[in-house]
């Protein structure tokens, strides 16, 4: 599921997939701003078939959270 | 404990009192700089506290101590169907450049909007910029409710050709004659259109004739934020702005009032502009001509102040667009920066509803 999640994220930011771990986040990924991190948000809830709360949406905050969060909400791999 | 509620990204306090105005001014000036509105504790006593329908629910973000995004919603009067009811406008989406990308943002509207729902405000209403707008039609789930559209009138055609362009080349010798022609053309249509029978009059107090030509003007609107003169007193005395409100008697009647920025000509693209923030008219024919007059009398004292264009918002639908129209003002197509788009959450109104927006509601101050 990360290859997955890192894949959207390497999309929307333009960043090479290879360079996304775990720990990648706002605050080691400059491009991460708001209207990214809604294409981010729109994307998951699209690839993974969820909709995710609002607060969830403010814990979305490195890969390894999201992918968290997804096997939270059932989500398989 | 699941993930999402174990990381808080910052500590969300949701309130109604005016204790934190002064890390509002430092966030407001962080985020869109110093200004005459935000920057000053007096807007928020204002806006936030001295709303006749009630005080802002602030919701507000901190970390490490420091405020780094703000969102409030304030209490309004919304004519709809089933007659008036409070509403909540969403204002001043703050958010440091630092802790952006975190869904704060959409937390404090959530928040918000929570709040206000415990103090029997169920629905809201918001104008947004383009950073917030796809927030609130998505996560947030706002709907489309029309738009505000910019209408603008050149008020001196030579000087603001001159400014604009500076590439008229050939044309230039035309731009007196155009004026000419142009302010030719305003004085007979002023002389013929019935100014001798309206008694136009600069508005200082507003009485229950705001209440009756609200009533009359109303009329059958599903849309729209209650202008009567508990609104007319509040709205348009602010401490960061001057307004001035002229008001039309036919017969005796107050039959239309126009609101607009006094002596604070802005700037853009070389050019000072004055805006017009509010037409009020009663649906009759003349209502439609005094709102008309009012709106050239304002453009004149504008234009006698310095501005080369003259500005304003206004839903499209509106019945008050007419006045525009008649006065020479024309509809910017397009998506830009006088363009905003009306989203709701929780009214029952789509694009076709009838009623009344201008840009006065929403850019409080």
């Amino acid at each position: 599921m990360q290859s997955r999640v890192c894949s959207i994220i390497a999309r929307i930011l333009k960043v090479p997939a290879a360079s996304l771990d775990a720990t990648s986040s706002p605050d080691t990924l400059k491009n991460w701003d708001s209207l990214h991190f809604l294409q981010i948000v729109l994307a998951l809830e699209e690839e993974f078939g969820v909709q995710f709360s609002v607060d969830e949406i403010g814990a979305l905050q490195s890969v390894g959270i999201i992918v968290e969060i997804l096997r939270e909400r059932g989500v398989s791999a | 404990m699941n993930a999402a509620a174990a990381r808080p990204a910052a500590d969300i306090i949701v309130e109604t009192s005016l204790g934190r105005v002064r890390d509002l001014v430092a966030l407001a000036d962080a985020v869109i700089g110093p200004n005459a509105d935000t920057s000053a504790g007096a807007y928020y006593e204002w806006l936030y506290g001295g709303n006749p329908e009630g005080p802002a629910i602030q919701a507000s973000a901190y970390q490490d101590g420091r405020m780094v995004a703000h969102y409030a919603v304030v209490p309004l009067r919304w004519c709809g169907p089933d007659g008036a009811r409070l509403v909540g406008l969403g204002v001043n989406a703050l958010t440091r450049n630092e802790a952006q990308g975190r869904g704060l943002f959409a937390r404090l509207v959530a928040r918000a909007d929570a709040a206000a729902a415990e103090r029997g405000i169920a629905a809201t209403y918001v104008m947004p910029g383009p950073a917030s707008e796809p927030w609130f039609s998505t996560v947030l789930r706002y709907r489309s409710c029309g738009e505000l559209a910019l209408f603008v009138r050149p008020a001196r055609v030579r000087r603001l050709g001159s400014q604009l362009t500076g590439r008229l080349g050939a044309m230039r010798p035309l731009l007196p004659l155009t004026e000419l022609a142009v302010r030719l053309l305003a004085s007979i249509w002023r002389a013929r259109s019935g100014r001798r029978e309206t008694e136009l009059r600069d508005v200082t107090v507003f009485d229950d004739e705001f209440d009756a030509l609200w009533t009359r003007a109303s009329a059958g609107w599903t849309l729209g934020v209650v202008r009567d003169c508990t609104f007319f007193r509040w709205r348009y005395s602010t401490p960061t702005r001057t307004y001035r409100t002229m008001g039309a008697w036919c017969d005796g009647r107050l039959a239309a009032a126009v609101v607009y920025r006094a002596k604070e000509t802005r700037h853009l693209a070389g050019g000072a502009f004055g805006s017009i923030v509010d037409v009020l008219a009663e649906s009759t024919v003349a209502g439609r001509r005094a709102a008309a007059l009012l709106v050239a009398e304002a453009v004149a004292r504008m234009t006698a102040d310095g501005a080369d264009v003259t500005v304003c918002q206004m839903r499209p639908e509106s019945a008050a667009v007419r006045a525009l129209r008649r006065n020479g003002f024309v509809r910017v197509p397009g998506r830009h920066a006088g363009f905003r788009p009306v989203l709701v959450r929780g009214l029952n109104c789509g694009p076709s509803a009838s009623g009344h927006l201008t840009g006065a509601d929403y850019d409080m101050g």
